[in-house]
């Protein structure tokens, strides 16, 4: 399996504040991996350190296998749009795009017109970027990052103070260049329900540190129907489901038992876990919103 | 560093501010050619051609020499290198290109090399047309002494250099426009000096009739001693202090930039 992207322990202080505590993580050729978090919890710190604007206190990566600082020029491989994209205000959407290309030693004007058009700003290349709209700015920022005609994407938080319109623009925009370009992307939000639109594969960081990933796919059953059972021995518990042959379980907030198979059994559970002496303290049959599962990883791990 | 440089360069030439500054810089030589005009000219008759020493032929090192001591064109040019040095921070740009390098002080020393380059088109658009009006409009102008003049500028050059890495570093310090140009602003307007003065005072005071005195070491104290008919000892010691201004300044910010996360 081909990784674009991979961390091995990655960590960022800030005095004796942790801003990123060893995140380890693979992305594959092809994906669009979602990194969630709260505001704070450690993503642009995260993002910075992969495009090199901080370095890590601890921890390495490598990109297309390789180790960064041995090769700078696998930065022109990798896009980057952190937080608010970096434009000069003063200047037309054109010469942003140009001072870039300029930059990276580039001088293919017809493909900065190409990328203009692809962002939907072909309309505007002579505007100044202080007369485009927030939307628009942040689209000029992805056609930025998109100069160098990267492999990887890390855009973090684009989405971030867009109204409505302006996000369902940032998506389609992400998921055309996954799609025609081949492009893998990692992108963060604190907003899982718009991620789980584009996103393949999720983390979620909380406090620095990387405490799910899932798929899409598992994410979807994991925000699909389940028996929720709250219970007086947790741990008691999970050995008795076991013995029941229940393998698709887990525990949220340390005390309630999430399950998603054999759903119309939840009296057979109760039973079983009566007779292990084990008390139910509540069940019932749930289906979770993709933001409250998220409240729920993400304040289980702040307990 | 190549790309970087010209990457510099076309927002420069693209930036309002740099050709905003341009004219201002061309607007100074040109009033300060009117009051040179007028004190050689002197046609009111108070005797200013002799009071300023602007009697006889004039030539290039005459005029010159009285441009040179003005600070105008310094205050313009800190303007101008605080604004280019913080432009890509303040809109966040650095965040695009940092990654590109793998030695971050790169990317400062290539945005220094492109400010010297503004800074000399601007000095030399600002003494151009300063000489330019010269030639044209002064009585019986002759060249005169081209090497003492060329010696001359070469180390007022210098001094723009070192002036140019002090307000390069003030900015890349502070990481701010208001940052950068306070200090550069307090030394370019005069303000420093009166405090060096002081600690002159002080000093002559201490030590009876010392053989250094502290302006001698600061930057501007060094350039005002600049001038035609310094001893080969001063300019030593001025060319010594501008060369150590600069290398410490610009080595400074490069290790700065080297250092510090971009946040």
């Amino acid at each position: 399996m081909e990784y674009l992207l991979e961390t091995d322990n990655l960590t960022k202080k800030y005095g004796n504040i942790t801003a990123v505590d060893h995140v380890s993580i693979k992305i594959r050729r092809g994906e669009i991996y979602g990194l969630i978090g709260r505001n704070g919890a450690g993503k642009t710190t995260f993002f910075k350190m992969l495009a090199g604007l901080c370095k890590p206190t601890a921890g390495t990566f490598s990109i297309f296998g390789e180790p960064p600082e041995k090769t700078p020029k696998l930065r022109d491989r990798i896009g980057v749009l952190i937080e608010r994209p970096g434009l000069f205000y003063t200047l037309s959407a054109y010469n942003n795009l140009r001072i870039q290309a300029i930059a990276l030693g580039m001088n293919d004007d017809e493909y900065l017109h190409e990328l203009l058009r692809e962002v939907g700003l072909a309309e505007y290349e002579k505007m100044k970027v202080k007369k485009l709209s927030m939307g628009m700015k942040q689209r000029l920022g992805i056609a930025m990052s998109l100069v160098s005609r990267p492999d990887l994407l890390l855009l973090d938080e684009p989405i971030n103070g867009l109204d409505p319109q302006g996000i369902v623009e940032i998506r389609e925009l992400i998921e055309r260049l996954s799609k025609e370009r081949n492009i893998t992307i990692m992108i963060s939000s604190h907003i899982l329900e718009e991620l789980s639109k584009i996103a393949t594969r999720y983390g979620i960081i909380h406090n620095g540190q990387l405490i799910d990933e899932f798929t899409h796919q598992e994410l979807l059953k994991r925000c699909s129907e389940h028996i929720e059972i709250r219970t007086s021995d947790p741990t008691k518990s999970c050995t008795v489901l076991e013995q029941m042959g229940i393998t698709e379980y887990k525990v949220v907030d340390k005390s309630i038992i999430q399950i998603f198979e054999r759903l119309t059994e939840s009296g057979d559970i109760v039973l079983e876990l009566a007779k292990n002496n084990i008390k139910t303290l509540s069940i019932a049959v749930k289906n979770e919103a993709l933001e409250d599962y998220y409240l729920a990883m993400t304040g289980g791990a702040k307990q | 560093m190549r790309n970087l440089i010209n990457m510099n360069l076309y927002r420069m030439r693209k930036a309002v501010s740099t050709w905003v500054l341009a004219i201002v810089a061309v607007a100074i030589a040109v009033l300060d050619f009117g009051i040179m005009k007028i004190y050689v000219d002197d046609p009111f008759g108070w005797g200013l051609a002799e009071v300023t020493g602007l009697t006889g032929g004039m030539d290039m090192m005459k005029t010159i020499t009285g441009f040179l001591r003005g600070t105008d064109l310094l205050i313009v040019l800190s303007i101008f290198v605080v604004i280019f040095t913080n432009a890509e921070q303040k809109c966040g740009f650095d965040k695009n290109i940092i990654g590109i390098t793998k030695h971050k002080w790169k990317q400062t020393l290539s945005r220094w090399l492109s400010a010297m380059i503004g800074v000399t088109a601007i000095m030399a658009l600002s003494y151009g047309t300063f000489t330019g009006l010269s030639v044209i409009f002064m009585n019986s102008f002759s060249a005169g002494d081209m090497l003492a003049y060329g010696k001359l500028m070469l180390i007022v050059y210098l001094f723009y250099a070192a002036f140019s890495a002090l307000f390069f570093f003030f900015t890349t310090l502070f990481k701010s426009s208001a940052g950068g140009l306070v200090p550069s602003l307090l030394i370019t307007t005069g303000v420093l000096s009166l405090i060096t003065k002081l600690l002159d005072l002080g000093a002559e005071k201490l030590f009876h009739d010392p053989k250094y005195l502290p302006s001698d070491f600061f930057l501007e104290g060094a350039y005002s001693a600049v001038s035609p008919d310094a001893s080969n000892g001063t300019i030593i010691r001025v060319v010594a202090t501008a060369a150590v201004y600069l290398v410490v300044a610009l080595g400074l910010s490069m290790f700065l930039q080297q250092k510090r996360d971009v946040r």
